[in-house]
């Protein structure tokens, strides 16, 4: 009995020993797929609760920062809020350092509150749109109890200055994958002044293309046709897409999103400028 | 024999209860330690022939990067594949086409297609790990809000990468970074402060937690470049400081760019930016914490421009080695079309033993990056 005993305490000691070293937690586990903005602050030992209307806008435009109502205790205790502003162009690697452009302070209250901030955007630096057409600049408002940064929350929105050309095109042909397509593009001015040394490609599962054509001048208002020679993709299931890029010596950039019929060439959709379509691209 | 029985079940039952306790603690998380990393951050440095490079094809931006690449890929050896992430199938025809027309050698191209829009910097969409020879990983941060197609597209090129290349999905981090906020030598990681601007107002993502997170990660001494955003350039690691291997480092001079600035004709139109002050005592900064640590600095001219997203850097270069035993040290060197500049640029790396390859990239760097912003690094040889 005393050996069973001895042999007992010895594989059990012997087996969780050699076991324990070998057992660990086991691989690294993921962080998450979203990394979503936290929208509460603690003030007075209260969860408050803040937003912004609405993160995309036309530069010089407001967003509206909602502050909820507070109970009572909290009444009257203030948020610093700052505005951050770093400016990009949607093909730039980085935006540029962020810099305070505006502070407010908001009052909690029994009520919601809610504050307009502008986005400025980069006010057409001295007044020249072209040469900041289709830039972004990217905010970050922070809201903290005033003098603790440490306790801040830091919602973003982008300001998109407007585009000085616009692209469209005309419903390619239908055919077969592999046969010569060409895609005929429209590109008008919304400038107010002479827009130089545009350059017009196009690419998607529709239409493979190294082609691009070039527009010396485009006068304001006017409208000029291009065509781009390619050869046609072959989508696979659902519709096809087709981006058309435009950039300018003097106009900034430009850009279309489309989907199409995969068999007739048929729009199917057009994304809104600036907009991210979900499931388009 | 009803003894021999007896023994032969406790033994039995023992290994038995064993088994089910370290069950129960496992399963409860009452594990002794982490599994220790063993992945390294794939080295910016030469310290290892160039062996597969990743790079984002976006025809929206060829104005500007497709001189780099015609350049680029008719200097780098034909030993190192190439993964172009690419949003469609038509778009890497077109590349190639483009290439063909150059007079590139086609053969090292692979397509990898990612099906959302793409801009052109594969770089800080994540970072490439070594898990030894042939093996490898990619981790990348998590999704957030972006204000361009292209920059939301960016965020799925590291799964699509991952799986080409490691056939295998990219490992996520718990805390949003750019890949250029991490650059490494062979044994040691080098960490930006500006990381920790980038999970602001996402959760308790301070210092300490993201180290913690990291050391999770990967392998090897951590560097941190600043306790805070402020202390040091507001940019991506390369752009004010690169490893020149584990024991020597580059760091940007503003002061020395500023100087050969004035003396060449063609930066007389560059904006440079109104802070020249505030950029001298960050790069400093820099090469005074580094050197603190025991590491030789070597100070490099910088120019930072008007805004301070755009620099004439030197050190967001390309490195590579000659293979064998006697290989060389090799840069892909931007240059910016100012010849003062890039001479005495040119003229430090071949004191220090490199051979220099030029890569002219005054087309893009307006766009606030520089070579190896382009060019992700995903697996070195030996």
């Amino acid at each position: 009995m005393r050996l069973s005993s001895i042999l007992f305490a010895s594989s059990f000691t012997l087996i969780v020993a050699t076991g324990w070293a070998h057992l660990d937690a086991g691989p690294n586990a993921d962080g998450p797929a979203q990394l979503a903005v936290v929208q509460e602050l603690t003030v007075a030992g209260h969860q408050v609760g803040v937003a912004l209307d609405r993160g995309r806008v036309v530069a010089g435009s407001e967003v509206h920062l909602r502050v909820d109502a507070v109970p009572p205790d909290a009444v009257g205790r203030e948020l610093a809020v700052r505005v951050l502003a770093q400016t990009g162009s949607p093909m730039s690697r980085v935006p540029t350092p962020p810099r305070e452009v505006a502070k407010a302070t908001v009052r909690l209250a029994a009520t919601p509150v809610t504050i307009p901030l502008t986005l400025p955007g980069l006010g057409g630096r001295g007044g020249d749109r072209l040469a900041v057409a289709g830039r972004i600049s990217q905010y970050t408002i922070t809201v903290d109890p005033a003098g603790r940064e440490d306790a801040a929350v830091a919602l973003p929105a982008f300001a998109y200055e407007p585009e000085a050309f616009r692209l469209a095109i005309d419903a390619p042909a239908g055919g077969r994958a592999g046969d010569a397509l060409d895609v005929t593009v429209r590109v008008t001015s919304v400038a107010d002044a002479p827009l130089r040394g545009l350059t017009i490609r196009a690419s998607g599962t529709l239409f493979t293309s190294s082609d691009e054509v070039r527009i010396a001048t485009l006068a304001p208002g006017a409208t000029a046709v291009v065509t781009l020679h390619g050869v046609r993709g072959e989508p696979g299931a659902g519709d096809a897409t087709l981006a058309v890029y435009g950039s300018a010596e003097r106009g900034g950039t430009a850009s279309l999103w489309t989907r199409l019929d995969a068999d007739t060439g048929a729009l199917a959709a057009i994304a809104p400028p600036f907009a991210l379509m979900p499931g388009l691209y | 024999m009803r003894a021999l029985g007896r023994n032969l079940a406790a033994l039995a039952l023992g290994a038995l209860a064993a088994a089910a306790c370290l069950v129960v603690a496992s399963a409860a998380g009452l594990t002794p330690r982490a599994s220790p990393p063993t992945a390294r951050v794939v080295a910016e440095d030469a310290s290892a022939p160039l062996a597969r490079v990743a790079i984002h094809y976006a025809p929206a931006a060829d104005d500007v990067a497709l001189p780099v690449w015609r350049q680029l890929f008719a200097a780098l050896p034909p030993r190192v594949e190439v993964e172009v992430a690419v949003a469609r199938a038509a778009d890497f025809a077109r590349f190639r086409a483009l290439m063909a027309d150059a007079g590139v050698d086609l053969a090292r191209f692979h397509a990898v297609v990612v099906g959302h829009e793409l801009t052109t910097w594969s770089r800080d969409r994540f970072v490439a790990l070594t898990e030894g020879p042939g093996r490898g990983a990619v981790l990348a941060p998590p999704r957030i809000e972006a204000g361009a197609v292209g920059r939301a597209g960016d965020m799925a090129s590291p799964d699509a990468l991952a799986r080409a290349v490691w056939d295998r999905p990219a490992r996520r981090a718990p805390f949003v970074f750019e890949g250029g906020d991490l650059a490494a030598s062979a044994h040691t990681l080098f960490v930006g402060a500006e990381l920790l601007t980038r999970s602001r107002g996402r959760g308790d993502f301070d210092r300490a937690a993201i180290d913690r997170a990291l050391r999770r990660e990967v392998a090897g001494d951590i560097v941190w470049l600043g306790a805070q955003p402020g202390d040091v350039p507001h940019h991506h690691v390369m752009m004010y400081m690169v490893p020149l291997d584990d024991h020597t480092v580059l760091v940007g001079d503003p002061g020395a760019g500023a100087a050969l600035a004035a003396r060449e004709p063609a930066a007389a139109a560059l904006p440079l930016d109104a802070d020249q002050a505030g950029h001298q005592r960050r790069f400093d900064h820099v090469a005074d914490l580094l050197a603190a640590r025991g590491l030789r600095v070597l100070r490099m001219p910088v120019v930072v421009l008007a805004d301070a997203g755009s620099y004439v850097t030197y050190t967001n270069a390309l490195f590579d080695r000659e293979p064998g035993p006697r290989g060389r040290p090799v840069v892909y060197l931007p240059t910016y079309r100012l010849p003062a500049l890039d001479a005495a640029a040119a003229a430090q790396y071949r004191d220090l033993g490199y051979l220099v390859r030029p890569i002219d990239v005054s087309s893009i760097y307006q766009l606030n990056g520089s070579l190896g912003c382009l060019v992700n690094v995903m697996a070195r040889g030996r």
